[in-house]
C-alpha cells in the first residue's frame, strides 16, 4: 500500500501519522517526547510497523521544532514550519476556515486565512504564558491528571479572577486565591479565562478573528479552554477530530507532491543513534555544536554560524 | 592615539584605511561575536536597545586590544541614540578603563565631520579634509552597491554559498580601492565578478522590502543574518535603509540620487504627517512604496525598546490593514529565539508564495 508519511517533533510531544493520496489519516501516534525526539521517533516507528505492516512510503514530510532533526535522521522530502503545516491542515478538513487557534506546548499561534491562503499570522515570541507546558505544571501542582483539567473548569459556577499576564504571577495569584478559600473548580476556570485572556492580549491584538474558527494543538482537549474561548469571543470554536496531529497531518499533505522521496527506510527503528554536542572554541562565538552518530559515525551536524561543521558532515 | 570607532554595518570598511593613511592610528574593534554581545549586556542598562550593548562591548573589546581613544557619533541624534555617547563613556570610566573620548557634536553638518577629520588626522588643509572625507562617502556608497547586488543574486544563485563568497571578495576589493581613481575602477571589476556567478534567470523570486531601525537592518550580527537566511529562502531582499542613502540626505555626494528623507516624508502623508525620530518616517513612507512597487510583503525588524520604530510599527499596521498588505514586524535583543525568528519568516514567506500565486492549488 502507497502512503504518506507526516512527522512533527514538538516541544513537548512527538506526532506520527500516516495519510493515503486523499490525505486520509490510516495510522496516528501521539507520545510525549520525554526530551529525547530521537527515542520518541523511534519507538513511534517501531509501532508504527507492528501495526501497519508492509507499507510504500511516498513521501515524507516533518515540521514542529525539531523539524530539522527529524529530517536528518528520516530523510524528510518536505521540512516546513508548523504555521504553514497547521494551516494546510485546518484548510483541507474544513476548507472555508478563516480563523486557526492553535496551542501546543511551547507555543501558541493565531492564523488567519481568507479564500484558502493565508493572509496573516502571529506566534508568541518569548514568553511561553499560556501554552501546555503552563497548564500541565498548573495540573500537576493540584494534583489532577491533565486530562481532567477541562472538567474541572466546566463544573466552575463562579471562575476566580487570576492575573495570568506572566506564569509566575499566575502561579502565585492561584496559590493567593486558593488560600482565600476559592474551591478547585472555580481556580481552575479561572486559569483557563487568564489562559485565553493572555492569548488574545498577545497574539491577535486586533486582528480579526471571524467564523469559522478552528481549535487546534495540544491544548484544544481541554475542554474548559474551549468554553473560555467561546464565551470571551462569543464565537464557536471547531475542535476537528485529528487536533492533536493536525501539523504531521499538513506535513504529510505537503508531502504528497513528491516525485522521489527521500525516505531512509525503516532500518531507524533499530538503529542506535545518539545525539552529543561541543562547544567550537575557533572564534569568540563559541557555537554550540550539535551532532546524531550512528554508532561511531556522524551522519549531521548543525547549530555553527560559519557553516564549516555543517559541511564537514555533507 | 590609538582610535576606535563602534561598528555599524560596513562604515568602518569606509574608513578605516583612508584614515590610517592620513595618520590616523587607527584600531577598529573586532568583529561582532557573542562575546561582544555578552560583555555589552553585562555593563548596559537592562533596558538600553541592542545597538547601544553592541557598540558598548565594541567599545571595550577595543580598548582591551589597546584602543585608548574612542569616537563615538553622538548630538542631539535621531532617538536616544543622542546621549548613548556619554552614558557609555561613564560606564567605561567606572570600569577602569582610560581613554580619551570624543563625540561629534552635530554629525549632520559638514563643517563638523571635517572639523573631526582634521582634529583626528594629520590633514590640516581644509580641501584635503573634504578630499578624504568624499572618499569616504564614495567607498560606502561602493559598498551598498555590492552588497544591493548581493540581494539580486542570493536568490537566483545555482550553487549555494557562490554569493556569499563573491560579496565577500567585493567588500575586501573596495577595502583595498583607497583613491579616486581606485575606487573608479574596481567598481566595473565588482559588477563583473557578480555577472560571472551562475543564476536562474527565470526564477522570479517573491520579493521583501526590509525596513526599520537603520543599526538593525544593516548589522548582520544584530539582526541573525536576516538577508543571507531570506536569501537562502530564496527571497529577493529590497533594503529600505542604506547607510549611504542616510549620508547622502546630508551630504548630497550623489546628485542624481534624490533625497531619501524627504521622499519618504512625502510618502508617508497621511498616515505620518511628522519624523517621530529614528527612522520611523522612512519606514512608513517606504512601506507605501515598496506597496505601490508591487513588493510581495515588508518585514520591519527594530530593537527591543525602540521607541520611534514601536511608533512606526504601529502606523504600518494600519497601511497593512488599509490596502491588505502583508507587513511583519520582529524586534531583536540578546534574548532572541532563532528558531523562533526563523519559523516566522519561514511562515512569512510561504503566505508571500501563496498569495501571489493566488490559491492553494499546491497542495
Amino acid at each position: 500500500m502507497e502512503a504518506y508519511l507526516g512527522i512533527d517533533v514538538g516541544s513537548v510531544t512527538t506526532k506520527v501519522v500516516l495519510i493515503d493520496r486523499h490525505g486520509t489519516a490510516l495510522w496516528s501516534s501521539y507520545k510525549k517526547t520525554m526530551g529525547q525526539p530521537i527515542k520518541a521517533l523511534q519507538s513511534a516507528f517501531s509501532a508504527l510497523r507492528r501495526g501497519m505492516g508492509d507499507i510504500e512510503i511516498r513521501g515524507v514530510g516533518t515540521t514542529g521544532s525539531g523539524r530539522k532533526l527529524a529530517d536528518y535522521i528520516v530523510g524528510a522530502d518536505e521540512v516546513k514550519n508548523e504555521i504553514t503545516a497547521h494551516a494546510v491542515s485546518a484548510i483541507h478538513h474544513i476548507p472555508n476556515v478563516r480563523t486557526i487557534v492553535e496551542i501546543g506546548g511551547q507555543d501558541s499561534k493565531l492564523i488567519l486565512i481568507r479564500n484558502g491562503v493565508v493572509v496573516d499570522f502571529s506566534m508568541n515570541t518569548v514568553c511561553a504564558a499560556g501554552t501546555g507546558s503552563f497548564l500541565e505544571h498548573q495540573a500537576a501542582r493540584l494534583g489532577i491528571a491533565i486530562e481532567e483539567l477541562g472538567n474541572y473548569a466546566l463544573a466552575a459556577s463562579s471562575p476566580a479572577r487570576i492575573a495570568g499576564r506572566c506564569t509566575v504571577f499566575a502561579e502565585s495569584d492561584m496559590i493567593h486565591k486558593q488560600q482565600m478559600g476559592h474551591n478547585l473548580e472555580d481556580i481552575v476556570a479561572g486559569l483557563c479565562d487568564a489562559l485565553v485572556r493572555n492569548y488574545l492580549n498577545n497574539l491577535s491584538r486586533g486582528k480579526e478573528i471571524s467564523d469559522p474558527v478552528i481549535f487546534q494543538g495540544g491544548v484544544a482537549a481541554n475542554p474548559g479552554i474551549k468554553a473560555s474561548f467561546e464565551r470571551e469571543l462569543g464565537k464557536e470554536f471547531i475542535v476537528p477530530h485529528y487536533y492533536p496531529i493536525m501539523g504531521a497531518i499538513g506535513a504529510a499533505l505537503l508531502s504528497r507532491n513528491t516525485t522521489q522521496t527521500r525516505f531512509r527506510g525503516w532500518s531507524l527503528s533499530e538503529k542506535q543513534l545518539s545525539t552529543s554536542s561541543f562547544y567550537c572554541s575557533d572564534c569568540p562565538n563559541a557555537c554550540g555544536v550539535m551532532q546524531i552518530n550512528d554508532c561511531d559515525e556522524v551522519i549531521a551536524r548543525w547549530g555553527d554560524t560559519c557553516g564549516k561543521w555543517g559541511r564537514m558532515s555533507e | 592615539m590609538k582610535l576606535t570607532v563602534p561598528h555599524m554595518g560596513l562604515l568602518s570598511v569606509a574608513y578605516t584605511r583612508v584614515l590610517r593613511q592620513h595618520g590616523v592610528d587607527m584600531q577598529p574593534p573586532p568583529k561582532a561575536t557573542i562575546k561582544t554581545l555578552n560583555l555589552g549586556v553585562k555593563y548596559s542598562p537592562e533596558f538600553a536597545c541592542l545597538p547601544f550593548k553592541i557598540n558598548l562591548g565594541n567599545m571595550m573589546e577595543a580598548l582591551d586590544n589597546g584602543a585608548d581613544a574612542i569616537l563615538m557619533p553622538g548630538g542631539y541624534g535621531p532617538c536616544r541614540f543622542g546621549y548613548y555617547g556619554i552614558i557609555q563613556e561613564q560606564i567605561l570610566r567606572e570600569q577602569g578603563y582610560k581613554f580619551t573620548m570624543s563625540t561629534t557634536d552635530n554629525p549632520d553638518r559638514l563643517s563638523d565631520m571635517i572639523d573631526t577629520i582634521r582634529d583626528i588626522s594629520q590633514i590640516r588643509n581644509r580641501y584635503d579634509g573634504y578630499s578624504v572625507f568624499f572618499l569616504i562617502l564614495m567607498r560606502m556608497a561602493a559598498l551598498d552597491k555590492a552588497t544591493a547586488l548581493y540581494h539580486y543574486h542570493k536568490p537566483r544563485e545555482v550553487n549555494r554559498g557562490d554569493t556569499d563568497q563573491v560579496l565577500k571578495q567585493a567588500i575586501e576589493m573596495i577595502d583595498l580601492a583607497d583613491s579616486y581613481t581606485k575606487l573608479f575602477r574596481t567598481m566595473p571589476e565588482v559588477k563583473k565578478m557578480y555577472k560571472a556567478i551562475r543564476i536562474d534567470k527565470s526564477f522570479k523570486p517573491v520579493t521583501i522590502g526590509v525596513l526599520g531601525e537603520i543599526f538593525v537592518v544593516i548589522e548582520p550580527f544584530a539582526n541573525l543574518e536576516i538577508e543571507k537566511k531570506l536569501g537562502e529562502l530564496r527571497v529577493e531582499v529590497r533594503r529600505g535603509v542604506w547607510l549611504s542613502d542616510w549620508l547622502n540626505d546630508r551630504f548630497r555626494f550623489r546628485p542624481f540620487r534624490r533625497n531619501q528623507t524627504k521622499y519618504a516624508t512625502k510618502l508617508a502623508k497621511g498616515y505620518l504627517n511628522f519624523a517621530s525620530g529614528g527612522e520611523s518616517i522612512e519606514t512608513v513612507g517606504k512601506t507605501v512604496l515598496f506597496q505601490k512597487k508591487g513588493v510581495d510583503g515588508v518585514l520591519h525588524i527594530m530593537p527591543f525598546t525602540c521607541m520611534p520604530e514601536l511608533v512606526a510599527s504601529a502606523v504600518i499596521n494600519r497601511i497593512s490593514k488599509d490596502r491588505e498588505y502583508p507587513v511583519l514586524s520582529m524586534t531583536f535583543d540578546e534574548h532572541v529565539s532563532e528558531a523562533n525568528i526563523i519559523t516566522r519568516l519561514e511562515a512569512f514567506v510561504d503566505l508571500l508564495e501563496r498569495r501571489r500565486n493566488g490559491s492553494i492549488s499546491r497542495y
